[in-house]
């Protein structure tokens, strides 16, 4: 090695020798080389082609970032050649531009004579050195308002914006910036970054391209360049000069995701089996090296899994005091650790306290800027608290609100974060409903969230936790009175409050709300359902009053309804009158309106179920008018089974419940069984529903059964249908069937079907005691599993054709009662 | 566990999924769920549509979107679930100042 370098040196290079090494991009041994050719020959020629390699190396070291040293070497070259020093200026400008001292390299620009070759030559340094624009923004030898000063300002806020988080293409979008503008590059980059993080390739790439080579933020374009192209050999990005760096891989690595997370990986595994695990001494172990290593290789998520940790402790009942010292210091209670908190005591059960930790969570969340102090937000929080209090039995809550105050007042021990200070003005109110611990009293809750957004949705669910909890129609009248108050403009309040009139005999009142509901919105048919439905509790009312002259003023009404002329509904009109010539003890009008009845409704079964199911609300005892045809007398089945959906589906649109003749049930049981006719899936639910509010639950199932065989967008309700059908003891199978409706439900975005369904799964209790006929004072857990395939599901029930019965499902038993037996061993 | 049926349940943040900020307002929103559902159309990608829309349900209503959001937050995942590796694949907003140092 030593010979050879001797060799080397000893020999003189020649001038096309270097110019051959410093076209290979080879500079330092080209200056090398330059320097022995030099002091050999001293001609003009060996140091003008010295100090062009001079130049070149030193532009190398400025490319490299090696800003110090291309200084010193400046500096030593001009000492060395005096007369060439004018050569080295905008190498000194450009390195002076890139360490951000840009004052004086600017100031000729705010000089009005400075000539326009000189501005050029100023912008385009700064356009393709300058790496902060935040240089250019607070430099002082510029005015305020000088354009490149406000401009880059400009820029960098979008910069940043872009480079922080989800934004829009307008919130970046820098108007001012014009293609010819030193900053268009910058505008370019900006674009290009926004669409990268929209993963919009396709358009991030045609800015990138747009991008000129020379500017300097063409060197995050490489960069970004790097992650989107699948095609490395993009040759506009290869023959760049610029290269990508150690400094760039970092940027690579970091927006990609790329970091190294082996160790991180396997000490959070770690971390999850030992909360697994019932070593607490282990765990400690294991949160202690996880909190380390993220500190060093994943400081970004350190909080986030310090909150994680100690929450997860909490679930767990770990000492938080060991925990603590096990991550080395307690975690930020902010506004994320206090939803945490809050998921983390809902799952528990600790509902009330939850609702109390979702009150802090607002509280904070606030101050931090999530939503504002009125925000929407804040309002269906409270909802979503009303949620969990529900899930209390409403006999439990009033005790445990009281307990859970008194465990709030006394004990600090049990929480692991509360901000004492909120409740200090309830604890000195000893009265109860304390409206400091609001967030413990679901109506306070409603009451707040609809005085934030007052929506009718907000209104209706009040509403509907009013009727579950309270008896009285006071109470209903109050929320609907707000509701009315807060939208003027919504019918359903008024016929809310026309229902609760209706029901209590106030016609009067149930009528001028009417009359307010139709000045809003005339045409609404839920309205007008609700007019007719008035009008008919208005007749039947003067009926069983006996006042048959007031009927028939009623039945003048009613006729004048176009709503009373859809369909089947004249003739639920000819059935009134026949109860009112009953009542008058006309015989030959009864005669008369029977044929009537029998010819609107097309079938003497149908008519029969109507009469009969009419004469109760109209106070008379038997009926004498129409006997049901007897078993025997039963032509064809399907036409019975068409006739009864008729009758029953009459009164369904007439509030009102009719009744399936119990020598019937057994005919259309056996029909639904083992006839494949196709009945119309609506007949199919509406017999259904009214079996299972007979308890006739063989009837419903095998109504389901034939309505599921024939498939369809019914499925979802035939399917309800069936897991109301089932006994108690197929809890499993009962469960199955609720959640794969839920699925369908929300597949089919059918809403009312979905909230059933909510509602069933949400109200279903399963005890033995109810099954054995004993007072329930035990709740065992439910067996819903989420993860059913709704699909197999329906299939499965397509092929249980038979009802379920104890001696053939005894394993669905025998899980049932161990499932009770594990929980109370629990 | 109890879960909100309310709201289609999906395995990603809505907003990751339509690739919009937590506070895109409802034009953004649409645009987005448009940009989308051209890219995955429900003939050749039925599973990423009903995904894509289930998103677009939950954002385009503002009480659906905060429910959403609480129920994102499961303190019984796996701690390993704070680095996905889903998440990682994304690219990451790591802030202007990781990209000046690069330049």
């Amino acid at each position: 090695m030593k010979k050879k370098k001797d060799k080397s040196t000893n020999k003189v290079p020649t001038a096309a020798e270097i110019e051959k090494l410093v076209l290979k991009g080879k500079y330092k041994i080209a200056l090398n080389k330059a320097k022995i050719y030099n002091k050999n020959l001293q001609t003009k020629e060996s140091e003008k082609l010295l100090i062009d390699v001079h130049i070149k190396r030193i532009s190398q070291m400025v490319e490299l970032g090696h800003l110090h040293d291309a200084k010193v070497l400046i500096s030593v070259v001009k000492n060395n050649f005096l007369s060439e020093k004018e050569r080295f200026e905008d190498l000194s400008n450009i390195i002076a531009v890139r360490e951000g001292n840009i004052d004086d390299f600017v100031k000729p620009l705010v000089d009005p004579a400075v000539s326009d070759k000189k501005r050029k030559q100023i912008e385009d340094i700064l356009k393709n050195e300058l790496t902060n624009l935040n240089d250019l923004a607070i430099c002082k030898s510029l005015p305020l308002d000088h354009p490149l000063k406000t401009g880059a300002a400009l820029v960098m806020k979008a910069f940043e914006t872009v480079t922080s988080g989800y934004t829009s293409e307008k919130e970046i979008a820098l108007p001012a910036v014009s293609r010819k503008s030193l900053f268009a590059p910058w505008k370019m980059l900006i674009r290009a970054i926004l669409f990268f993080y929209q993963k919009d390739d396709e358009k991030c790439q045609r800015c990138l391209n747009a991008i000129d080579s020379a500017s300097a933020p063409y060197r995050l374009a490489v960069v970004i360049q790097s992650i989107i192209s699948d095609n490395t050999n993009d040759i506009s990005f290869h023959n760049s000069k610029r290269q990508i760096n150690e400094k760039t891989k970092i940027l690579t690595n970091k927006i990609s995701g790329n970091m190294d997370k082996d160790s991180i990986k396997s000490a959070i595994i770690n971390l999850d089996k030992a909360f697994n695990m019932k070593n607490q001494s282990k765990l400690l172990k294991a949160m202690k090296n996880a909190v380390k290593i993220c500190e060093k290789d994943y400081p970004q998520i350190l909080e986030k899994l310090k909150q994680h940790i100690s929450i997860k402790a909490w679930m767990k009942d770990i000492c938080y005091k060991k925990v603590v010292n096990a991550m080395g210091c307690p975690t930020i209670k902010n506004g994320y650790f206090l939803l945490l908190h809050a998921r983390a005591a809902e799952i528990s059960g600790k509902l009330l306290f939850a609702c109390c930790l979702f009150y802090e969570f607002c509280c904070q969340a606030k101050q931090e800027g999530w939503f504002s102090d009125k925000g929407i937000e804040i309002a269906e929080i409270y909802c979503y608290m009303t949620n969990i209090l529900n899930r209390i039995d409403p006999e439990d809550i009033d005790q445990q609100r009281d307990e859970f105050i008194v465990v709030l007042k006394s004990s600090k021990k049990n929480f692991l974060y509360i901000n004492y200070h909120n409740y200090i003005p309830a604890f000195q109110n000893n009265g109860l409903p304390n409206t400091d611990l609001f967030f413990l009293y679901p109506d306070i809750l409603y009451k707040k969230a609809t005085d934030i957004n007052p929506c009718s949705d907000i209104f209706d669910m009040w509403i509907q936790w009013t009727f579950k909890n309270y008896s009285h129609w006071k109470h209903i009248d109050q929320v609907a009175i707000l509701w009315h108050k807060a939208l003027n403009e919504d019918t359903k309040p008024l016929l809310y409050l026309m229902e609760s009139a209706e029901k209590r005999n106030a016609f009067t009142k149930a009528l001028s709300y009417l009359e307010k509901a139709e000045q809003i919105d005339k045409l609404n048919p839920e309205v007008q359902r609700a007019k007719l439905r008035l009008f008919i509790s208005i007749t039947m009312r003067h009926l069983k009053q006996r006042k048959p002259h007031l009927a028939r003023n009623d039945f003048e009404k009613i006729q004048q309804l176009p709503q009373s002329r859809e369909g089947y509904k004249p003739a639920f009109l000819t059935a009134l009158k026949l109860i009112c010539s009953i009542i008058e003890n006309n015989k030959l009008e009864s005669s008369r309106q029977k044929n009537k009845l029998i010819k609107k409704i097309g079938n003497k079964i149908s008519a029969a179920i109507i009469i009969e199911g009419l004469l109760k609300p109209c106070g008379i005892k038997s009926n004498t008018v129409f006997y049901l045809p007897s078993v025997k007398n039963i032509p064809d089945n399907k036409e019975l089974v068409l006739a009864v959906a008729r009758a029953l589906r009459l009164g369904d649109s007439m509030g009102l419940c009719f009744s399936i003749p119990s020598r019937y049930i057994d005919i259309i049981t056996n029909f639904f069984k083992n006839d494949k006719s196709t009945i119309e899936p609506f007949s199919i639910i509406t017999i259904a529903n009214s079996g299972l509010n007979d308890n006739y639950f063989e009837l419903a199932y095998a109504a389901s059964g034939n309505g599921l065989l024939q498939g369809g967008v019914n499925s979802g309700k035939l399917l309800l249908v069936r897991a109301k059908s089932l006994p108690l003891w197929a809890m499993k199978r009962k469960c199955d069937c609720i959640t794969a409706v839920i699925e369908m439900a929300r597949r089919q975005r059918d809403t009312d079907l979905l909230k059933e369904a909510i509602e069933l799964r949400r109200t279903q209790k399963f005890s033995p005691f109810d099954f054995l006929g004993l007072p329930n004072f035990l709740d065992i857990p439910n067996q819903f599993d989420d993860t059913v395939d709704s699909e197999k599901i329906l299939q499965i029930e397509k092929d249980t054709i038979s009802y379920p019965n104890l001696n053939d499902d005894k394993d669905d038993l025998y899980d049932f009662f161990d499932n009770f037996l594990n929980f109370s061993d629990r | 566990m109890f879960k909100d049926f309310d709201i289609p349940s999906l395995t990603e943040k809505p907003n990751n999924i339509l690739e919009v900020s937590e506070n895109a307002d409802k034009k953004e929103i649409r645009l987005a769920y448009l940009r989308k559902i051209k890219q995955f159309p429900p003939d050749c990608y039925p599973e990423e549509f009903e995904r894509i829309r289930d998103a677009y349900e939950i954002l385009k209503n503002p009480r659906s979107r905060i429910r959403s959001m609480l129920q994102s937050v499961d303190p019984e995942n796996d701690l390993l679930c704070l680095f996905d590796d889903k998440s990682i694949e994304k690219r990451v907003f790591v802030g202007h100042k990781v990209w000046l140092d690069a330049m």
